[in-house]
């Protein structure tokens, strides 16, 4: 996964469920965690949230 | 926040310390500006172009389509006119305005600013930026930004 990969959610998070479709806006350089802006099922941003890299998957488009 | 089948649920904003979230990150939010503080070395904070030539306004990236279409039908900005912008939001964060959410987790500490922009297109909407200041910098550094809404 790298910056502006499209990634899916394994977990639920600050009320985004498992299976949230979103982007990974920025990594961190302290640890395995990144920003992921998620989006509504129109692909409009709606959030932006911080996830461990093994709570992701990258879907590949 | 557009809470369609992403499934966000009423509870995902709170307005004190969100205490499910504690493990990674806790949340201040509070969506009339009234935190107390400003962001860190607000003064200092870097505005990438590259967050919006190569990101959100880009119509070739498949991952931001819609954000381009939707600063360019909102506000009438394009790659094109990018600088006014990135200038309207660099302005409004180093001048000290206050974030309307700050989340710290163990990585470091995210703000959230909501930005009236006015566009060459004489519409005023409002724009979410989103700045990272990682454990350990200093310096605060722009990671995405969209418009709120469509």
């Amino acid at each position: 996964m790298k910056e502006y990969s499209r990634v899916r959610t394994l977990v639920e998070k600050n009320g985004f469920p498992a299976n949230s479709i979103g982007v990974i806006v920025s990594f961190y350089g302290t640890g395995p965690a990144c920003e992921v802006e998620i989006w509504d099922k129109d692909m409009n941003p709606v959030d932006v949230i911080t996830y461990k890299l093994d709570e992701l998957e990258e879907v590949h488009i | 926040m557009n809470g369609s089948n992403s499934g966000q649920s009423n509870n995902a904003k709170g307005s004190q310390i969100n205490i499910e979230q504690s493990e990674l990150e806790a949340t201040v939010n509070n969506n009339n500006s009234s935190i107390s503080s400003t962001m860190p070395n607000c003064t200092n904070a870097s505005t990438p172009k590259e967050k919006f030539i190569n990101y959100s306004l880009d119509y070739s990236n498949p991952n931001a389509k819609g954000k381009a279409e939707a600063y360019e039908k909102g506000l009438g900005y394009t790659k094109d006119n990018a600088a006014e912008l990135i200038k309207q939001i660099h302005d409004f964060v180093t001048g000290g305005n206050k974030p309307y959410e700050i989340s710290q987790s163990e990585y470091g500490t995210k703000y959230k600013f909501r930005i009236p922009v006015r566009g060459p297109n004489g519409k005023t909407k409002n724009v979410i930026a989103v700045y990272q200041i990682d454990k350990g910098s200093s310096i605060p550094r722009l990671i995405t930004n969209y418009m709120e809404g469509k």
